[in-house]
């Protein structure tokens, strides 16, 4: 029987994916203020599997196995609530007759329900932290160690959290329908700054590069990616995945099997995922057909830009240089331009570079913010002051996160002092 | 040889404990490994049968209740028939079980056989 095969294997993240599809199907169906119940559900289904599957093997088709247990599963919980009667008041999709066959909520329309999830958990109601944890445990399927670890936060925080923001999305009488179109731009852009922060979530360098990170990259990267393949994805969508791409085609390259970060000087570029970057090429051309301009469009041309130059040294840093400058002048925003000053004390123009730093030092928002003194340091390095350099790292040196920093920046205090 | 069974007992719980997706899928695999690797090596007969976690019990008076049954903080979740030289080496081979990551236990039982009562 080939479903008893000694060597059962399982497609990776499975029951994570599967969990989201899950929660996504059933919130469809039951509607967003039984999220708890939808939850319970699906964790009795995945439980379920294991105790079944750990002797039976994998059914041939496991989805569908799962879909139907959950449902059931779903069922039994608001009969055992006595909140049947409250929903069928609302829904007369819901005649057991409709539920108890195979549940058709799901197949033809799963990228379409994640999607309506994808909305839900980034309601602009929602606290920033909120929605990227539902995020995490609704679409993701993490659990709250998993969350913990994703986000740096203890597993118990984590759980407070997700509690949080689903007390709130009850209170917000959310619907699961997709928002009018007037809503829908403003919508899509809390949905990308939500994915484009999840994917640095996991994209940290200060980090290392654990396995949860790279998990929690490609999700954003599959979630942002059901959205471009959706009518509802428009080109700040296409960039956005084209610069996710980018970044994760230079994933390995990024970290030393000891997990030491390599700077891009050093990376190995034969080590680049080629196809990725083709993939994300692809997405970045479609990106340009349309008439809007987002942040991501230029981000998406820098990581390009990185992707496709032969060497460091032969990195086209004029092109970028101009992409930062139009960067932060549709969206100023002090990183933007210290990350100007960075390539412009790279193009040698170093006077320049020094002005942008010393005028950001004003800036607030950068206070606690080590790569400001950091790159502060190295330009007066560069033009002759160790001294003051070394003023500037021990500034930076308190406020470093990783030991691996913090080790970079004594050596330097120490070699200049 | 003699043939084993092995019964396994999970903690009996009302509510799925609070294992994520990815923490069961990984569980699940410790299962296939284990119990794959026993049919590759030979020493699993049958990997046997789940059981679902309702039950009645019949009685002499002919009354039926629900299960679970017994005193037992374990619920019977499955069985598996194996092979082995003797006790010792049947509960070696099933202290490699996955189940007690999960808080569970094996009963190990030996399967009598006839033609050892008639010889």
């Amino acid at each position: 029987m080939s479903s008893r095969s000694s060597s059962e294997q399982l497609v990776e993240h499975m029951f994570r994916h599967e969990s989201a599809n899950l929660i996504a199907g059933l919130t469809r169906v039951f509607g967003v203020r039984m999220i708890d119940v939808i939850e319970d559900a699906v964790q009795d289904a995945m439980f379920s599997a294991l105790k079944t599957w750990r002797l039976r093997g994998v059914p041939e088709q496991p989805q569908a196995w799962l879909r139907r247990v959950a449902q059931n599963r779903m069922i039994d919980l608001l009969r055992h609530q006595r909140l049947e009667q409250q929903i069928l008041a609302g829904k007369e999709l819901l005649s057991e007759s409709h539920l108890i066959a195979e549940p058709p909520w799901i197949v033809d329309e799963l990228d379409d329900n994640l999607l309506r999830l994808i909305f839900v958990c980034c309601h602009p109601g929602l606290e920033r932290d909120s929605q990227l944890a539902l995020c995490l445990k609704l679409l993701c399927g993490f659990g709250n160690q998993e969350l913990g670890r994703a986000l740096l936060i203890p597993p118990e925080t984590a759980k407070k959290r997700v509690n949080r923001a689903k007390l709130r999305l009850k209170d917000l009488e959310l619907s699961f329908d997709l928002p009018d179109s007037h809503e829908l731009d403003k919508r899509l852009e809390v949905v990308h700054d939500v994915l484009y922060l999840m994917f640095n979530e996991g994209y940290s360098t200060t980090r290392g590069l654990e396995a949860i990170q790279i998990d929690v990259c490609e999700d954003a990267a599959r979630l942002c990616h059901i959205l471009c393949e959706h009518p509802l994805g428009n080109s700040a969508s296409y960039a956005l995945l084209a610069l996710m791409l980018f970044h994760a085609a230079r994933f390995e390259s990024r970290v030393t099997s000891s997990g030491t970060p390599v700077l891009l000087d050093d990376q190995d570029r034969s080590s680049w995922d080629q196809d990725m970057i083709r993939v994300g090429q692809y997405w970045l051309l479609r990106s340009g057909q349309g008439t809007d301009l987002s942040r991501f469009h230029f981000e998406a041309s820098i990581a390009w830009q990185h992707c496709v130059a032969r060497s460091y040294a032969e990195t086209n840093w004029h092109a970028i240089e101009g992409q930062y400058r139009l960067l932060n002048h549709y969206y100023p925003n002090p990183l933007h331009q210290l990350n100007r000053a960075i390539v412009l004390a790279r193009l040698g123009r170093l006077e320049l570079a020094l002005e942008i730093v010393r005028n950001l030092s004003q800036d607030t928002r950068l206070d606690s913010y080590p790569l400001l003194y950091c790159v502060w340091a190295d330009l007066l390095l560069q033009l002759g002051q160790p001294d003051s350099a070394v003023q500037h790292w021990k500034t930076a040196l308190p406020l470093v996160q990783s030991e691996h920093e913090r080790q970079l920046i004594t050596t330097r205090i120490s070699k200049y002092s | 040889m003699a043939k084993f069974l092995f019964i396994y007992r999970d903690p009996i719980t009302r509510t799925a404990p609070e294992m994520s997706p990815d923490e069961m899928q990984e569980h699940m695999q410790k299962w296939f490994d284990w119990l794959g690797g026993g049919q590759a090596a030979g020493w699993v007969l049958e990997m046997g049968n789940p059981l679902t976690p309702e039950g009645r019990v019949v009685t002499k008076d002919g009354s039926v209740t629900d299960g679970p049954y017994a005193e037992s903080k374990e619920l019977v979740g499955g069985y598996s028939m194996i092979q082995a030289r003797d006790y010792d080496h049947a509960c070696e081979l099933a202290k490699g079980c996955p189940i007690f990551v999960s808080g569970g236990l094996v009963e190990v039982r030996e399967i009598a056989e006839i033609c050892d009562a008639a010889s």
